[in-house]
């Protein structure tokens, strides 16, 4: 019979493991929003507005010049591991994370990124563009789902999607998302810190109370603290 | 067995969705590959290894006598059997240790032993390992993939299960701990070579993964950093960094691995550490060779695993014998560890075999000389032909209220056919090591 892996007795978070556990959560949602909102441009590329990529590299604050055509785009963006923004260096990026923090959400989980990886790097799956990589977005979501399952230390998990729903939250306001679900993530941030997280700055939190409201939410400083909400 | 070999495929995609690598460096670079995994199991009867076992018992219980002798009284100094010189021109001594005795006496939690087996089916010993041995994770992680993909495999060979080696880590750790404090695994980072077996043990053993600047050494214990600034009592440290990085306090002084007053904690008894400092004195190359005197001297027993015949150019006569022999015998350079420095006489130039000569005529210490034991060959899978290859073992010994020997081992091979030498860092390969029931 297996032997069954023995009981976790300890639990510390330093500062360092809460910083890996809020980046991990965020560059992971980072992946997977990034695919949903390049999926949207692309749509709007076959046949609206063929330039679209630019609007996204806009949003996103990134450089809309260093990017030659949609096509330059497609392939540097999505697959260059030299491109410090692409796709696969944010995956790289959690995997950084993940791998610091094997112990805590288990191989199970950390394998998902690790065959997300290795699915970008295939050639064949290069050449496909952004039809590819529907794999990517379930395997997040299967990542996301593992951390939910497996997890069962509260201050590990919330402080895990405390990061994933700050991404969120930027990244819906960045792309003109309506209050109503700008809203709903918020709320969903403000569920995972009431629990057992200790990695929100209480000060910022109360000034974007105050601030996250229907005629402001766009605002940049609304943006600013958002980012500024993590401490440890 | 039959489909495991058909699936060995099948079992890499899985090593490569779990992340099981191991990194090197190469011209400056850092680059992490996978272990090539071949399916064909070593297989040990179980009438050997209740042999193999006893004698890895015993010689790690004479080993770990000796370390608590040489940093007390040097009762084996004393009375004539190690020269002293090889205690204290050891690189792996530390003075820093004298006196020192770690919580429950044990120096060498996990030892890992290199065998071989030679033709005539004898299990020969190469080398102990007793600071920081590596690799038990691979073959653990490799039976969770097999028994996975191929189950038939396993209901018809009645195997020993491996996947209690984190059980075992974490009941030494739970048996030395000072205070009930926490329990972490403590380590270089994940550009270390074995940094995927560094958090996969910590994963299933259940205790902390801890890099240097989680700790804090405050009034002579040691410290988990908490958010902010809790600290936590750390009872045990099962450490994966080379003792000089450990505290640049008192070695090292540009460490940035080490935890900085870690020996002053330790000294005092207020944290273990696993396995504990200066045990590098017992595994030296040079030290090697007394192991067997080390069985009769603290156990009053013969050893039952023998060394491969070794001679110590320390010794006038070994040293004449060498210098007649080179062609035929494999040289070692104590100081060295991974494979390096080791040199086969008869693969030598008559150039290099000049300067082999000079250096042990000048420095004879540095240096030991084993005939060459012509081990056995395992079949290993390429592509779909079965070859032979050499392939060593390295069987982990847990020493806790009881010295208990782990069902399984590393089993490494050799990817050319002509090379004796099986380190990974080499571009070896690794096997499962199956024990069986009956």
């Amino acid at each position: 019979m297996q032997t069954p892996t023995a009981r976790k007795i300890n639990s510390g978070v330093s500062s360092a493991k809460a910083n890996r556990l809020y980046w991990l959560g965020r560059y992971a949602e980072r992946v997977y929003l990034t695919l949903h909102m390049l999926r949207k441009h692309f749509d709007l590329m076959i046949d609206e507005d063929k330039d679209a990529y630019i609007i996204f590299c806009t949003k996103m604050g990134v450089d809309k010049n260093k990017y030659t055509s949609a096509d330059d785009f497609t392939k540097r963006y999505l697959f260059d591991a030299t491109n410090p923004e692409s796709v696969i260096n944010m995956l790289e990026r959690v995997k950084d994370n993940a791998m610091m923090l094997r112990e805590e959400i288990m191989t199970e989980t950390l394998c998902y990124i690790e065959i997300s990886i290795a699915y970008m790097n295939k050639p064949e799956v290069q050449n496909c563009g952004i039809e590819g990589l529907q794999r990517i977005t379930d395997n997040m979501l299967a990542f996301w789902g593992s951390i939910d399952e497996r997890i069962v230390n509260n201050q590990i998990r919330h402080s895990i999607k405390f990061g994933k729903y700050l991404e969120s939250l930027d990244l819906h306001i960045r792309f003109d998302y309506p209050f109503s679900r700008v809203e709903e993530i918020f709320n969903r941030m403000l569920d995972s810190i009431e629990k057992e997280c200790y990695i929100c700055n209480e000060m910022t939190l109360l000034m974007l109370k105050k601030q996250l409201n229907f005629d402001n939410y766009k605002n940049p400083e609304v943006l600013q603290l958002i980012n500024g909400l993590f401490c440890a | 067995m039959y489909s495991l070999v058909k699936q060995r495929d099948t079992v890499n995609k899985w090593m490569e969705r779990f992340g099981v690598r191991f990194g090197i460096y190469k011209g400056g670079n850092f680059l992490e590959q996978l272990f090539p995994f071949d399916p064909i199991p070593r297989v040990i009867s179980h009438k050997d290894w209740i042999e193999i076992e006893a004698g890895l018992i015993q010689r790690v219980n004479a080993l770990n006598l000796f370390l608590e002798d040489i940093y007390n009284e040097k009762r084996i100094v004393k009375s004539g059997i190690i020269p002293e010189e090889f205690i204290y021109s050891s690189s792996g001594y530390m003075a820093q240790c004298e006196g020192i005795t770690p919580s429950k006496k044990i120096f060498s939690h996990i030892s890992g032993i290199d065998l071989v087996q030679a033709k005539d089916g004898k299990w020969i010993v190469l080398e102990d390992n007793l600071r920081i041995p590596s690799g038990a994770s691979y073959p653990m992680i490799a039976r969770t993939v097999t028994r996975k993909i191929s189950p038939e495999t396993f209901k018809q060979n009645a195997v020993f299960d491996n996947r209690n080696y984190s059980t075992m880590i974490r009941k030494a750790m739970d048996y030395v701990n000072v205070d009930n404090g926490l329990e972490v695994i403590l380590t270089p980072g994940r550009y270390n070579s074995a940094y995927f077996e560094h958090s996969y043990l910590a994963e299933k053993a259940g205790v902390i993964l801890a890099f240097a600047d989680d700790l804090i050494v405050e009034n002579d214990t040691v410290y988990y950093k908490g958010l902010f600034d809790q600290r936590e009592r750390v009872g045990v440290i099962y450490r994966r960094i080379s003792d000089e990085y450990l505290d640049p306090l008192a070695f090292e002084s540009t460490s940035l691995l080490g935890v900085p007053n870690l020996m002053r904690a330790y000294a005092k008894g207020n944290v273990a550490i696993m396995n504990a400092l200066g045990n590098g004195v017992a595994d030296d190359k040079g030290i090697y060779y007394f192991v067997p005197k080390m069985v009769e001297f603290y156990l009053g027993e013969k050893a039952i695993l023998q060394n491969a015949p070794t001679y110590l150019p320390y010794f006038e006569e070994d040293k004449k014998y060498v210098l007649e022999n080179l062609k035929t015998l494999v040289i070692k350079d104590v100081a060295e560890a991974g494979g390096s420095g080791v040199m086969f006489g008869r693969e030598m130039n008559e150039e290099q075999l000049i300067n082999i000569k000079h250096l042990i005529e000048t420095e004879p210490r540095r240096w030991i000389a084993q005939e060459v034991i012509d081990f056995i060959d395992l079949e290993i899978m390429d592509g779909e032909d079965r070859i032979y290859r050499k392939a060593d073992l390295r069987a982990f010994v847990i020493s806790e209220a009881e010295t208990k020997v782990w069902h399984s081992g590393l089993t490494r091979y050799t990817r050319s056919p002509t090379s004796f030498i099986v380190n990974s860092s080499q571009g070896g390969g690794f096997k499962d090591t199956w024990i069986m029931k009956k």
